[in-house]
């Protein structure tokens, strides 16, 4: 440790005269943007006071030289009711053009003329704007109407997606080699009120180790699945669901295992607001039916068994961060006293600028291992992880502290000697 | 080989380069909402497309109006400098536009999705104002408080970050551990780059194989490193490397390294972060001290080196690229040398269907770290020695296809499981 300390020292003293020599070269300030948009408007007839009013992040110069936006408005001729707002850049926007068109039915005294006019302004302007000391403050609104979904007009999949996926993985070296392959399927259909999902997957994970006296350790693990999902939305805060699923694992014994569970998912918060928040229970009741790679310690090759579940989970993202939880209770209703409790948590705080603290962690109460393998374990196959092992519990905890401090406000980019 | 796989993407980018646009083409009124293809890894898209809703959200750019490209780098500080590009596409060819801005590295996820938000509907606004949704969109302006003067800053652009990290876990008959810790001050500016770290690391596992037996394991390394960077030019750079390590897994107990290097783009730096291809010549000179007598049966040397490198980077329209090769030699034995290649690639080949490969591989003839005397059976299959070899490699690829519906707006949470989980 202190020679660490020393070396550290060593290296932060001579950098630091380094520093001493590069702070002689003062930090480039970043070019500070005109406060706001010089634009000229040529429109005879428009109401330029109501305009200079509603546009207030834009000066209305006179002098068509000293402008960066150059917006001509044409009005409609004969039976149409179409303007026209033409935006040529100037300057530093030059090239940059734009036209934007809006309907009215009066002259450009109209009430509704002139705001129109002044909303489509805006709107042709944001692009430039946003480059200018206004930029910070400006955003954009819309108004949804109740017509506005469904939005798409038609599709002649009728919202059917179908996706297929082959993935490779492989390292190696003289004395090792590891390989793992991964296919998948899937079809899914998903609207506001039905979210329909049909899927497959197969994964295969292969090691090698030569351990240098022509003894060679192989290890394999293989899963596969397949499994289906239906959903119907009730009310906007809940709703009823049915999987189905067929599936074989090597790591668990489970050649085979089909499962069926119909359930019901409330959350207390709008399904709408998911990306911010949402508390949801979910409680499924269902049967299954085992078979075994190899006899169970309860010397079963096959079994039936029913059981339920209760799903509570919580998850907030917020301007203080983000946090999320679950609560995962399970009990087979032929054996009551088979049940395993989970929980889990995690959870990343600012907690004052700079100072950023993250924790995840779970905690399983397992009392459910039926499916283990009746034989003993090998070392290979404890050391690499090849088999499910009796336990009680099972844990996993993380916590991490980052703290920055000092020119936090710095964006220069400077991407020399990244590698 | 390594030269002839940089060129092609090299001659790619030239012929990415977009044309001047030309001025915006009269449209009419009412056309359906604009087709959006969000090509963006850091912008919660879910989040994206649940509230900027005045467009329709496309799977694919064949389908998409509008391609919106997103690429970050971060800055000085340790926030991101954002680049939002928008690609016209069918009726809005050659209408490109590109908003920068960025945040700062305090953000939260929140924040940051928040921002490109309020960017991505500027940018849209233009091209959203002749849909049929246009009269429904304004533009709000606040009016600022007062204007702030600009702040000194008082750190000189220094900014400093510690972390520290630690991971559990286990179950009856196994457990495992991992303790990180890091300290790093850096200043960058346009001129100068200063980069200065500390760090360490533990790892250990203990399995139970049956009562009588109990295999642990344990690997640990520790550094100290600095790096100086002088810009010359928008395309030049010279640098300073030095540091100090500790590694377990490959027997040395200490290392002391210093090497002075210069680079040259053949893109302007500032267009890093759509492409880049730099070559780097480094010439350094490291100290060794071993934890154990290694396979030439030496506790200690000195190795005068030097290696050259080439990488590129593209990120365009179709896809990315990023491949690096190095060849390193002692100047000391000539015949110890390491050539290594690595190359990853993400390509949307046509309409639907993607590949994504990433491999490397290393021709290695320069172990000379390697511990004297054979590996436990443990050692070699819990990975915590370094073993003789003349190559590794490692890969993966992967191809995916999809079809049917081109539309990508909704977001329908139920039965996912609810909440949401991330893990350090």
């Amino acid at each position: 440790m202190r020679r660490v300390l020393r070396a550290s020292t060593l290296l932060v003293l001579g950098l630091l005269a380094a520093a001493t020599l590069a702070h002689a070269q003062t930090p480039p300030s970043e070019p500070t943007p005109p406060q706001s948009l010089r634009i000229v408007i040529h429109c005879p007839d428009c109401d330029t006071e109501f305009l200079k009013t509603n546009v207030g992040f834009a000066e209305f110069v006179a002098d068509a030289a000293t402008a960066e936006v150059d917006v001509t408005v044409s009005m409609p001729t004969g039976t149409s009711r179409e303007w026209r707002l033409a935006f040529a850049g100037r300057g530093r926007f030059a090239g940059r053009d734009r036209a934007v068109m809006f309907s009215a039915n009066g002259g450009p005294a109209t009430e509704e003329t002139r705001r129109e006019l002044a909303r489509c302004l805006k709107l042709g302007l944001a692009e430039y704007a946003f480059e200018t000391g206004a930029g910070p403050q400006l955003n954009v609104t819309f108004k949804s109407t109740a017509a506005d979904a469904p939005k798409q007009t038609k599709d002649p999949w009728n919202y059917w997606v179908f996706r297929m996926g082959m993935d490779s993985y492989g390292n190696g070296e003289q004395s090792n080699v590891s390989r793992s392959y991964y296919f998948n399927l899937s079809a899914n259909r998903t609207t506001e009120n039905w979210k329909i999902r049909v899927g497959g997957s197969r994964s295969l994970n292969k090691n090698t180790f030569d351990l240098g006296d022509g003894e060679i350790v192989k290890s394999s693990l293989s899963d596969w699945n397949g499994d289906t999902l239906i959903v119907k939305s009730v009310t906007g805060h809940f709703s009823v669901g049915l999987t189905a699923s067929v599936s074989g694992s090597s790591f668990s014994n489970e050649e085979r295992v089909a499962e069926f569970a119909p359930g019901v998912e409330f959350d207390v918060f709008p399904y709408k607001e998911s990306t911010k928040r949402s508390l949801t229970f979910q409680y499924t009741v269902g049967g299954a039916h085992y078979d075994y790679e190899k006899e169970t310690i309860f010397d079963k090759l096959t079994e039936k068994i029913a059981k339920h579940t209760l799903n509570t989970s919580l998850g907030l993202r917020q301007p203080w961060g983000q946090a999320g939880g679950s609560f995962v209770f399970t009990q087979q209703l032929s054996a009551l006293e088979r049940t395993r409790l989970s929980v889990s948590g995690s959870i990343s705080v600012r907690l004052v600028k700079g100072l950023t603290v993250n924790s995840s962690g779970s905690y399983a109460r397992i009392r459910d291992q039926f499916t283990l393998d009746k034989g003993e374990a090998s070392e290979e196959e404890v050391l690499l992880r090849q088999r499910q092992l009796a336990t009680g519990h099972r844990y996993s905890f993380s916590v991490g502290f980052s703290f920055s401090f000092g020119a936090l406000s710095n964006v220069t980019v400077n991407p020399r000697f990244s590698l | 080989m390594t030269f002839a796989l940089c060129l092609l993407p090299f001659a790619l980018a030239f012929a990415q380069e977009p044309p001047a646009p030309i001025p915006a083409t009269g449209a009419t009124a009412a056309v359906p909402m604009l087709r959006v293809f969000l090509d963006c890894y850091e912008c919660d898209t879910e989040y994206q497309r649940q509230n900027v809703t005045f467009v329709d959200y496309v799977r694919d750019r064949t389908d998409a109006d509008l391609h919106v490209l997103v690429t970050t780098q971060g800055t000085g500080s340790g926030g991101s400098s954002w680049t939002v590009k928008f690609i016209g596409l069918g009726r809005l060819q050659r209408q490109d536009r590109t908003f920068t801005f960025t945040t700062e590295q305090t953000a939260t996820s929140d924040d940051r999705r928040k921002a490109f938000s309020r960017i991505f509907k500027i940018g849209l606004v233009g091209y959203a104002a002749d849909t049929s949704i246009a009269p429904q969109l304004d533009l709000t302006w606040t009016k600022p408080a007062a204007t702030k003067a600009a702040v000194r800053d008082r750190w000189n652009s220094w900014v400093f970050r510690i972390n520290l990290n630690g991971n559990f876990n286990g179950e009856r008959t196994s457990k495992s551990s991992s303790s990180r810790i890091s300290f790093s001050s850096s200043r960058t500016t346009a001129d100068w780059k200063l980069n200065v770290s500390v760090g360490g690391n533990v790892n250990k596992n203990t399995f139970e194989v049956d009562e009588d037996r109990t295999v642990r394991s344990q690997r640990d390394n520790w550094f100290t490193e600095g790096l100086i960077v002088k810009s010359h030019g928008p395309r030049t750079s010279s640098g300073l490397r030095a540091s100090m390590s500790h590694d377990s897994f490959s027997n040395i107990d200490r290392s002391v390294r210093i090497a002075p290097a210069v680079e040259f783009d053949f893109f302007p730096y500032k267009e890093s972060n759509r492409r880049s291809l730099a070559v780097q010549y480094t010439i350094g000179m490291s100290r060794y001290q071993y934890r154990e007598v290694t396979i030439f049966d030496k506790t200690e040397e000195t190795v005068p080196n030097h290696s050259v490198s080439l990488s590129v980077g593209l990120r365009q329209p179709w896809g990315s690229l990023n491949a690096y090769s190095q060849l390193s030699q002692h100047l000391n034995h000539r015949d110890r040398w390491r050539s290594a290649i690595w190359g990853s690639t993400d390509v949307r080949l046509f309409k639907g269907f993607s590949f994504n490969v990433f491999a490397e591989y290393s021709k290695i003839k320069d172990q000379i770290s390697l511990r004297k005397g054979g590996a436990s059976t443990e050692e070699v299959l819990l990975r915590i020695r370094q073993l003789a070899t003349d190559y590794s490699y490692y890969y993966g690829f992967g191809i995916s296809y999809s079809f049917g519906s081109i539309f990508d707006n909704i977001v329908n949470p139920r039965f996912s499981g609810g909440g949401f989980f991330f893990f350090f």
